[in-house]
């Protein structure tokens, strides 16, 4: 490997030069890579599935070659998916869950802040055939919320998932990659926010931002519990990607990348980001069911999305009060937000099996 | 063993450091400085008073040394806005108990059915009980607390009226002919907060424990052990359950502090009056610095308890620190 590396790097004085020549040092680097690949798989296990390991540049590059064996590794898993009962249970319900948060306006009986002044008398109505699931003291429709509030959670978990993949991916990579002293430091950063168990952080960000004597603009406010649930969710995303960074810059094609001058930036994103896709994928469906639970978990204790937004969280605080006489109002959304948690945690756990057969024994 | 002490300790205390910093930090980001919620509508020169009496006006890096020497040299936390004026550390010296109360029940409750669960799984792999015990695991491990709490409340105190809704009651516990004297919380109250915090770290414990053991009966030891002539029941638990034990340790660790936000959220549901109780109902009272100090004091807890996890793995395993002295 080492001689490869120095051959490569003695003959290129200006690495400038092998971009000028373009796409024909780039293809016949895959060639090359291709076979190291396939050399290393064989020796590891002879009927392990050649295709799963596979740099997705190279499979890109060499589509030809490798589709005259079989399919390409995401229809492989995509199969493995369908196969599986709870996989597709989990994930229709998602996807189910995923259309009343684009849909809610269309689909609600109410808006979402609509108080039924009919029968508002500061307590809650049980079902009719005005309100199918009864309304909450302040005269809101229950079955409007719930909708509504599917919208809110999905909603801050997509933006929070940007926003420590954003920090988490980049740090994880740039650490995994560079290693030494960088590595150490980023590492050491990860440890600190670790440190603080759960949600801490998360708890005494938002107490301490909404303690003012001011209110808060809504954009303020909703950002700084983005900040606080994307600072606390980061780090285990960092880990991962870290670990297989690695690992991976220790691959031939990688090191030939370097040797032809491919800029760090141009390594870390083209080659090996696509080859992470699969653990980052799996992390981050678990972590959108972490998301949501912390949500639920802030707007339970008061710290989360303020009125009138809906949230799960809070509906089962408010409901709280009324647990004797109106035990639909907790039950409600109580059932709708473990289902989604479950969902996301189960259809995780099956994306992993799917995309990595070897983890399953 | 003593070099591996102290090597651990060497490793926390900076982590200890930046977690001040941190909540430092974080309560200089709030949109109203402390005066503004001491005295709004102050004049200006009781501002200014106000301001140097609490050596606000100094720059930032003399407050954060100030901050952490009070804590490190005093103990002292700061003050309460809201409970006029009283050291933050009285609180704590006050909540706390009943906070820790809760977390170690939990955390035996926790150990008392999950190890036990996560045994009987492994040693009897594949089994009904194994499948249905995994099924429940699996539940648990992502119903939230704040789903079960409520959900037991209803069921339990609400429905079969056999344990109160919410609530904490003290009881005086006489002995030795009245002449030993303290309080215990009343059992009555601490049952479903209990389970409601430790149903997760009992689905852990059982997963881990499965898993642990399971790998360990498939060791040559192990069979070593039978050939020998020792029973199946007797090698198991002479040598297995030892060894399986050392991961779930780990588990342990990093679940104390689980237990311990949990709490926030426990109390806040029962009505405990703990640290978690206090620091939200302060929420809205806009007194921060309760919440401030309670974090930073579980943030130090459970670092402290991984420490102490980490060197009690050194002790009941030699192979952790052989390593350690190899690296």
């Amino acid at each position: 490997m080492n001689e490869n590396q120095g051959r490569h790097g003695s003959g290129e004085e200006n690495p400038e030069v092998v971009f000028g020549a373009g796409t024909d040092a780039d293809l016949e680097l895959h060639g090359n890579g291709e076979e190291a690949e396939t050399v290393a798989e064989t020796n590891e296990s002879p009927d392990a599935d050649i295709r799963v390991d596979l740099p997705a540049d190279l499979t890109e590059g060499s589509e030809t070659v490798i589709h005259g064996r079989a399919v390409s590794p995401g229809a492989d898993a995509w199969r493995r998916l369908r196969r599986n009962p709870i996989a597709v249970l989990c994930g229709g319900y998602i996807l189910l869950v995923v259309l009343t948060a684009l849909f809610a306006n269309f689909i609600a009986p109410y808006a979402y802040d609509f108080q039924d002044t009919r029968r508002y008398a500061s307590l809650p109505a049980p079902p009719d055939h005005l309100h199918l699931l009864g309304t909450d003291n302040l005269g809101q429709d229950v079955l409007t919320r719930l909708l509504y509030g599917a919208r809110v959670s999905l909603g801050v978990a997509v933006i929070v998932i940007v926003i420590e993949g954003a920090i988490g991916i980049t740090l994880g990579l740039i650490a995994g990659y560079r290693g030494g002293k960088t590595d150490l430091a980023l590492m050491r950063l990860t440890d600190v926010i670790f440190a603080f168990p759960d949600l801490l952080l998360a708890i005494l960000i938002r107490a301490v931002m909404t303690s003012g004597n001011r209110a808060l603009p809504p954009a303020v406010n909703l950002g700084s519990l983005f900040f606080a649930l994307g600072i606390v969710g980061w780090p285990a995303l960092a880990r991962l990607v870290r670990g297989q960074a690695l690992s991976l810059r220790e691959k031939e094609y990688i090191e030939a990348a370097r040797a032809i001058g491919v800029r760090e930036g141009q390594i870390l994103r083209r080659h090996l980001l696509p080859n992470l896709l699969g653990p980052i994928i799996v992390q981050v469906t678990q972590d959108v069911a972490g998301v949501i639970l912390a949500e639920a978990t802030l707007s339970f204790l008061g710290l989360g999305v303020q009125a009138p937004f809906p949230s799960w969280g809070r509906m089962i605080n408010d409901a709280l009060s009324y647990k004797e006489s109106h035990p639909l109002l907790l039950i409600a959304p109580s059932l709708l937000l473990a289902l989604t948690v479950m969902a996301f945690n189960f259809f995780g756990d099956a994306l992993r099996d799917a995309l990595d057969p070897r983890l399953r024994q | 063993m003593l070099t591996f002490i102290l090597k651990r300790l060497a490793l926390a205390l900076p982590t200890l450091f930046v977690i001040t910093f941190v909540v430092f930090v974080i309560a200089r980001l709030a949109p109203s400085s402390p005066i503004d919620i001491l005295a709004e509508k102050a004049a200006p020169e009781v501002r200014r008073q106000l301001e140097h009496q609490y050596g606000l006006d100094k720059p930032y890096p003399i407050q954060y040394l100030n901050y952490v020497g009070n804590i490190v040299l005093h103990g002292d936390f700061g003050r309460s806005f809201a409970r006029g004026q009283q050291p933050v550390t009285e609180m704590i010296a006050h909540d706390f108990p009943v906070t820790a109360q809760l977390a170690v029940s939990a955390m035996l409750f926790a150990l008392l059915v999950g190890i036990p669960i996560g045994a009987l799984s492994a040693l009897n792999h594949n089994s009904w009980f194994d499948r249905a015990a995994m099924a429940v695991v699996v539940a648990l491990v992502s119903v939230p607390s704040i789903v079960l709490g409520p959900l037991l409340v209803l069921i339990v105190a609400v429905r079969l009226r056999l344990l109160p809704v919410s609530g904490w009651e003290m009881l005086d516990v006489y002995s030795l002919g009245g002449h030993l004297h303290f309080k215990i919380v009343d059992p009555h109250y601490l049952v479903l907060p209990t389970i409601t915090l430790g149903a997760r770290s009992a689905a852990l414990i059982a997963r881990f424990m499965r898993a642990s053991l399971l790998d360990v009966l498939r060791q040559d030891y192990l069979r070593t052990a039978m050939a020998k002539g020792l029973s199946r029941g007797k090698a198991v638990w002479r040598h297995a359950l030892k060894n399986a034990f050392l991961p779930v340790l780990t588990v342990i660790g990093t679940n104390f502090g689980t237990l311990l936000t949990g709490a926030f959220v426990i109390e806040t549901l029962f009505q405990v009056p703990g640290i978690g109780f206090e620091s939200i109902n302060s929420i809205s009272k806009r007194d921060y610095p309760v919440i401030q100090g309670m974090t930073l004091l579980v943030a130090v807890i459970f670092i402290l308890v991984n420490l102490a996890v980490d060197i009690l793995y050194g002790v009941v395993d030699p192979r952790v620190r052989t390593q350690e002295a190899r690296a």
